[in-house]
């Protein structure tokens, strides 16, 4: 929606010079923020899914988007699951599952910083977290990156 | 804010409550973005996999206990209840000062908890170790 000329004026007590007040402007502006909020929660939003909550950590680096990565999640339960596919994966399914997503990456492009990233919960022990990295090693994966939440309780 | 129309019997567009429904939209949206938590990321290579060469220095240890005592070459640092790890931060520091590519091994008990394993991993990241690993 955009001002098309059409004035929505609130007139007072003083007369015919008096500034107007525009409406149409001001629903201009209304619908981009409501747009921008709209867009800015829903990615939030899809980017936590998973029954688990993530570690908190002060000095963590802003997430990056990489060429190739494969995010596994290690929900409270200590199940793991490649995120957007199987769950109740075991250490041998879920090297090979990282094997043939590296293999299929590096076709593409050969030069891709390739990494596993790892959304484990918070109150789980290292043990589940340990399978991770053994299967990233097996599959030939060197970089292992861990999802924290920065600046406040995940 | 309410009212608005026409009183000659058209079906004009109501701008009035349709401003009130974007208001109470964007309110709504703006407390929820408010409340996001930031998702962000701490790295490591793993050995195994890894083409780094072994560095000549001796490595640092870091064990992380099952009941989340932190320990720097077996001797123990800093409070189970301490996230910060104050004592730790300036260890590993003075030693990255001291020889930038020193390398350090966090070594975690299978029941260590993995919270107090993302503290020693930051202690790690703020005193900007390059040479990290992990071991059995």
């Amino acid at each position: 929606m955009s001002g098309h000329g059409k004035k929505f004026s609130v007139h007072t007590a003083g007369g015919e010079e008096e500034p107007e007040f525009q409406v149409a402007p001001m629903v201009d502006v209304l619908l981009v923020l409501l747009m921008f909020f709209t867009a800015t929660t829903t990615t939030e939003i899809k980017s936590q899914i998973a029954d688990l909550t993530l570690p908190d950590a002060q000095d963590a680096k802003d997430r990056e988007k990489g060429e190739g990565q494969f995010v596994v999640n290690i929900n409270r339960l200590g199940g793991l699951e490649q995120a957007g596919g199987q769950s109740g994966l075991t250490e041998a399914a879920l090297s090979q599952l990282i094997k043939k997503d590296y293999e299929s990456t590096r076709k593409l492009n050969p030069n891709a910083n390739y990494r596993v990233l790892v959304r484990a919960d918070k109150d789980l022990g290292w043990e589940k977290t340990k399978v991770v990295l053994k299967a990233a090693a097996t599959a030939g994966v060197a970089n292992v990156v861990f999802a924290t939440t920065k600046g406040g309780k995940g | 804010m309410a009212g608005g129309g026409s009183s000659d019997g058209d079906y004009g567009l109501q701008i009035a409550p349709m401003l009130d429904v974007m208001f109470v939209l964007l309110l709504f949206f703006m407390v929820m973005a408010g409340k996001q938590v930031k998702e962000a990321e701490l790295g490591v290579q793993v050995p195994g996999a890894s083409k780094a060469v072994s560095t000549a220095k001796t490595p640092v240890t870091l064990r992380v206990g099952e009941n989340g005592v932190v320990s720097f070459n077996d001797s123990p640092v800093d409070s189970r209840d301490d996230r910060e790890m104050p004592k730790l931060l300036a260890k590993l520091k003075a030693l990255v000062e001291a020889s930038p590519d020193q390398s350090v091994i966090i070594r975690p008990k299978d029941s260590a908890p993995y919270q107090r394993v993302i503290d020693v991993l930051n202690a790690c990241g703020a005193a900007r170790v390059k040479n990290l690993t992990f071991g059995g």
